[in-house]
């Protein structure tokens, strides 16, 4: 295992924007959605990741690098010294600065987490929201996310009681 | 893009959606009709309960269902039907009346009173036990073929509908009733009937119209016997005999251990 200093593969990404970013392609390969490209030789010199701008590419890339495994390809930790609770645990506290962003952020992160199929980003990204729908009544959903109520009252009737007969 | 998005986008929200248990994507579906779409479209199928939260059990010899369940987080599943209204009814200081489970469909109970007494006509219920929701079921109409027997079926697939069905199939009784003086059964011409006829009536109950309604069903293949053969299955006990509803087909275990499909 050649280390991390030493003759790594690079891959470019383009934002529609216009920006590239080059990483080393074990971190683009976070991505299920590029390692595929990759795989199937569709990757060339560059890759254009469509309707992710700059500004979110660059944090996803941020994530990437934090998370890409740090163990060699025989499997052997790369690092000897540090405990794998103790970077477990780094690397929670990390995800919780990350995740520190307004609303319209994380609900684009969450996007491109789910078109470049980066589960663990999707699962941090997603959280806050789940949360929210899980913990609160449905008029804070509402207003938490800012979806408008435009149920007939009628409608609203009938799905309650489709969901009483239903579902839990 | 960049412009502050105040809702979600519609593949970042099924990917929200996704994440949620059922119980709470049911709730979901209530915020918005885009989000019951969202659910609806794609997630139907994740909205059923896959855990098992308990079994309820029927001991032979025992007048009321038995559940059995262990500690959860989850919403507690009330056993023992005490919301429904036949329950907590006192005669003479105590307590008689049960409730005996007699089909299940995904989640949902068909259930029916029972007592240590006769119950001259005893109500019968569904029930999601899940969400203590019950209703009465309309008093079941008299078989379809004058001195038969039948029984009730439940069909319920709430990944394809929230409405339940219940079916009366006809099953062929014991003993036929003899509609003339002879004592001897042997002559009864409803014995050499086919079984099941090529034009068969079930009485169909739908949560949709609230009443039972007959439907023809029409036989394919060829019919298993007459109505002779099946009375030669002389242990014939309907609680022996079960249904399972499967992809918007309900399958009838019947006497003389032929099986029956009927296509909803």
């Amino acid at each position: 295992m050649a280390t991390r200093e030493a003759g790594k593969k690079m891959i470019m990404l383009k934002s529609p924007d216009g920006m590239e970013f080059e990483v080393e392609e074990a971190v683009a390969m976070e991505s299920q959605t590029i390692r595929k490209m990759i795989e199937d030789d569709c990757a060339d010199t560059a890759i254009l990741i469509p309707n992710i701008n700059s500004k979110i590419l660059s944090r996803v890339i941020e994530y990437c690098n934090k998370h890409v495994p740090t163990t060699g390809a025989t499997g052997a930790a790369a690092s000897d010294t540090v405990a794998p609770a103790a970077l477990a645990e780094d690397l929670k506290i990390w995800d919780a600065e990350f995740i520190k962003v307004n609303r319209a952020t994380r609900f684009n992160l969450i996007q491109a987490a789910s078109y470049l199929n980066i589960k663990g980003l999707l699962d941090l990204t997603s959280q806050t929201t789940i949360d929210t729908i899980s913990d609160n009544s449905l008029e804070e959903i509402r207003s938490f996310l800012s979806t408008k109520n435009d149920y007939l009252p009628e409608e609203e009737q009938t799905i309650r009681r489709e969901n009483q007969w239903a579902f839990q | 893009m960049a412009s502050e998005p105040a809702t979600l986008p519609d593949d970042a929200l099924a990917e929200v959606l996704r994440r949620l248990p059922p119980h709470v994507l049911a709730k979901a579906r209530r915020v918005c009709t885009a989000w019951r779409d969202a659910v609806d479209d794609r997630l139907h199928a994740s909205l059923l309960s896959r855990s098992v939260r308990g079994i309820f059990i029927n001991f032979k010899g025992q007048y009321f269902s038995e559940f059995f369940s262990r500690p959860s987080t989850g919403p507690a599943i009330d056993g023992g039907f005490d919301f429904l209204p036949c329950m907590g009814v006192e005669v003479k200081d105590h307590c008689d009346m049960g409730v005996k489970v007699k089909d299940h469909c995904n989640g949902l109970l068909l259930c029916r009173e029972s007592s240590y007494r006769a119950l001259p006509c005893p109500r019968e219920y569904v029930v999601n036990p899940a969400t203590r929701r019950w209703a009465r079921l309309p008093k079941r109409p008299p078989p379809l073929v004058p001195g038969f027997d039948h029984t009730a079926h439940l069909a319920f697939e709430p990944a394809v509908s929230p409405h339940y069905q219940v079916f009366l199939i006809p099953r062929v009784p014991w003993r036929l009733p003899s509609d003339r003086e002879s004592d001897d059964d042997d002559d009864n011409p409803l014995l050499e009937l086919e079984w099941p006829p090529a034009s068969y009536l079930v009485d169909v109950f739908s949560l949709v119209t609230q009443r039972w309604d007959t439907t023809t069903f029409l036989r394919e293949g060829e019919a298993a016997g007459i109505v002779a053969d099946m009375q030669l299955d002389w242990r014939y006990d309907p609680s022996l005999y079960h249904a399972v509803y499967w992809q918007s087909a309900l399958y009838i275990h019947c006497q003389h251990g032929y099986l029956t499909r009927y296509e909803t």
